[in-house]
């Protein structure tokens, strides 16, 4: 059933990885940070061209095994790198010229394939860009490829893909987490500079945790979703992953923006809020103290909840956060309300799949409805089907009220909460994951097992709230992710307070 | 919940999927797993419905004035010509499937 052809618009000349670059080997340049590279393009110590040809031998190099990957495109990307080389030249360079970016295959690239690492989409090739394409294009930012991801997003360990799993780069026989593992996988492993990656329960943040990433959920409406394959849309948001906050900041003052073809996207000036003071106070739930005391509660592990007191003591001693315990009684209910109204609305989203316009078709049957149920069953992999029927049966008569409603009375009163705590603390602290990644194949038997793995990041999807993982430790060489969670709008404090731990991390 | 096989492929049906005995026998345990997990909702705090808050724009954030006009905006030729190019049977332009009706 597979046909993962991983490098497919040409094939990689993998260069000398030994070549000295402006004093730099240029296997070490796709290790840098989006502003460190941008400040060697400006000095000219190495060419867009280069750092592209970097990031392009390292996923020749690595990518047979990590399969970061869906699509790459490397002459595409090559092209798009000596224009950005132009614009250096003439002194003409924008925000993001000639950065090597990898973008989740769940966003539409105009003649690039976009699968949605389901069998479903396996020959689709995208019509138009997304808007998040557009302004990536616009800002001078070179295309690399279209990274793994689980089926249509649904999957917490990329394992859900028709196209095989992504590996952990620190650890290949381990998850790199999900969704967007395949974006996350490919920053970890030097095969791109940032990534863009989508968020509907933790599926930016909790792989940017699993790899040693960061990870920005922003605000539900700060970026346009206009392109981005929908899995539940009150709760999609795209956003950046990337090696520091700053880089984040970047990325996200390119993407954010009311667009109309999104009616939720919002224009915020984001960048022009007040200075962020010195000392913020940042809340921890005690519900989340009392888990990992508790062993095994909601799957907490002991070391995972260590770790992050010892960091954020850390921090406190610094002198830059001020630790305040909070209750959130809700927080034990969020996954529940998330796991009814992620699958409805993805039950209703997928409705579209019916293979008579794009993707997978059966051409053998003999009227549409077994058109239908062919295309469908054969497209779709268990998980998708999972859900399908999960949101199928929420929605139906008879069950709504039990379930849908109930959900979405729970999700308002979860927000109000969230939102009421936020007024008395700047922002929330949690660990992402309650674990650090697991092994493939870990969770497969047991689905809940896997959905627990987003317990910390859906309360922020379902509240609309700005969220990111930042990587603060090492667990026996695996990853570790603080995850700090904001009002509305407040994207530029939490990327500042991240940019202020960044100095504490010890890996 | 406890799924019936009758009820599982009720729902496949809803779903416009098709189940063989196998996988309806093991979605039916996912899905009383998941369900019973879920039921812990029934002693979740309700914020009061009189609201009647959009949950999609928590504290009512997007804008106002947001709504575009009801418009048309015709494509460009070259993605009516992209989109159609991924369909697997046209003609002319239109899309072509098997019969809806199943008798005349």
């Amino acid at each position: 059933m597979n046909n993962f052809s991983g490098l497919h618009d040409s094939k990689i000349p993998p260069k000398s990885g030994t070549t000295d670059v402006g004093g730099v080997v240029r296997g070490a340049l796709a290790l840098l940070s989006c502003r460190d590279a941008l400040a060697g393009l400006e000095r000219r110590d190495f060419s867009a061209v280069e750092l592209t040809q970097a990031c392009l031998d390292n996923i020749a190099a690595k990518d047979g095994q990590i399969k970061a990957f869906i699509t790459a495109t490397a002459e595409s990307a090559l092209a798009q790198a000596r224009t950005a080389d132009e614009h250096w030249a003439r002194g003409e360079a924008r925000e993001l010229e000639g950065l090597p970016i990898a973008i989740k295959d769940n966003i539409l690239q105009a003649g690039v394939k976009m699968t949605c690492g389901s069998k479903a989409l396996w020959n689709y090739v995208a019509p138009y860009d997304a808007a998040v394409i557009e302004k990536l294009r616009a800002a001078g930012a070179v295309l690399l490829g279209k990274t793994n991801l689980d089926e249509f997003a649904m999957g917490s360990s990329t394992e859900t893909s028709y196209f095989g799993p992504t590996k952990n780069p620190h650890d290949t026989e381990r998850v790199p987490g999900g969704s967007s593992g395949g974006s996350a996988a490919a920053l970890a492993a030097g095969m791109c500079l940032a990534a863009l990656g989508s968020d509907t329960g933790g599926s930016i943040r909790q792989p940017a945790s699993f790899c040693g990433v960061l990870g920005l959920k922003p605000t539900y409406g700060r970026v346009s979703r206009y392109g981005l394959s929908a899995l539940a849309s009150s709760l999609d948001q795209i956003g950046p992953l990337t090696r520091t906050a700053e880089d984040a900041e970047l990325l996200l003052g390119v993407l954010a923006g009311r667009d109309e073809r999104d009616a939720t996207s919002v224009e915020a000036d984001w960048l022009k809020k007040p200075r962020v003071k010195k000392c913020l106070t940042v809340g921890v739930p005690e519900e989340i103290t009392k888990w990992g005391a508790e062993r095994g509660e909601q799957g907490l592990d002991r070391e995972v909840l260590v770790n992050f007191e010892k960091f954020l003591a850390r921090a406190e001693e610094a002198g830059q956060i001020k630790v305040k315990s909070i209750k959130l009684p809700c927080l034990k209910y969020a996954l529940a309300c998330y796991y009814v109204l992620m699958p409805a609305e993805a039950s209703s989203n997928l409705a579209r799949y019916d293979g008579l316009r794009y993707g997978y078709h059966d051409a053998s049957a003999e009227d549409i409805e077994s058109q239908y149920l062919n295309q469908r069953t054969e497209g779709f992999g268990l998980e998708v089907k999972r859900r399908i029927m999960l949101g199928t049966f929420v929605l139906s008569a008879g069950y709504y009220d039990a379930y849908y409603q109930q959900a979405q009375n729970a999700r308002r009163a979860i927000t109000a909460e969230l939102e009421s705590v936020l007024r008395e603390v700047d922002l929330i602290a949690t660990p992402t994951t309650p674990t650090a990644a697991f092994k493939l194949g870990e969770k497969n038997a047991d689905p809940l097992s896997m959905y627990l793995s987003d317990i910390f990041t859906v309360p922020a999807n379902l509240a609309g709230l700005p969220a990111l993982s930042l990587p603060i430790a090492n667990l026996r060489g695996l990853p570790l992710g603080l995850q700090l969670i904001g009002p509305a709008w407040s994207e530029k404090m939490l990327l500042t307070a991240a940019g202020r731990m960044e100095g504490l991390i010890v890996i | 919940m406890r799924f019936s096989d009758l009820e599982i492929q009720k729902l496949a049906q809803l779903a416009k999927l098709r189940l063989n005995e196998s996988e309806a026998k093991s979605l039916a345990g996912d899905l009383d797993h998941i369900l019973d997990y879920v039921a812990q909702l029934k002693a979740a705090p309700t914020e009061d419905d009189k609201e009647k808050r959009d949950p999609s724009s928590a504290s009512g954030r997007t804008q106002d004035d947001g709504r575009r006009a009801d418009r048309i905006s015709p494509s460009e030729p070259e993605t009516v010509l992209a989109l159609l190019a991924n369909v697997p049977n046209s003609e002319r332009g239109f899309v072509k499937f098997k019969k809806i009706h199943k008798h005349e």
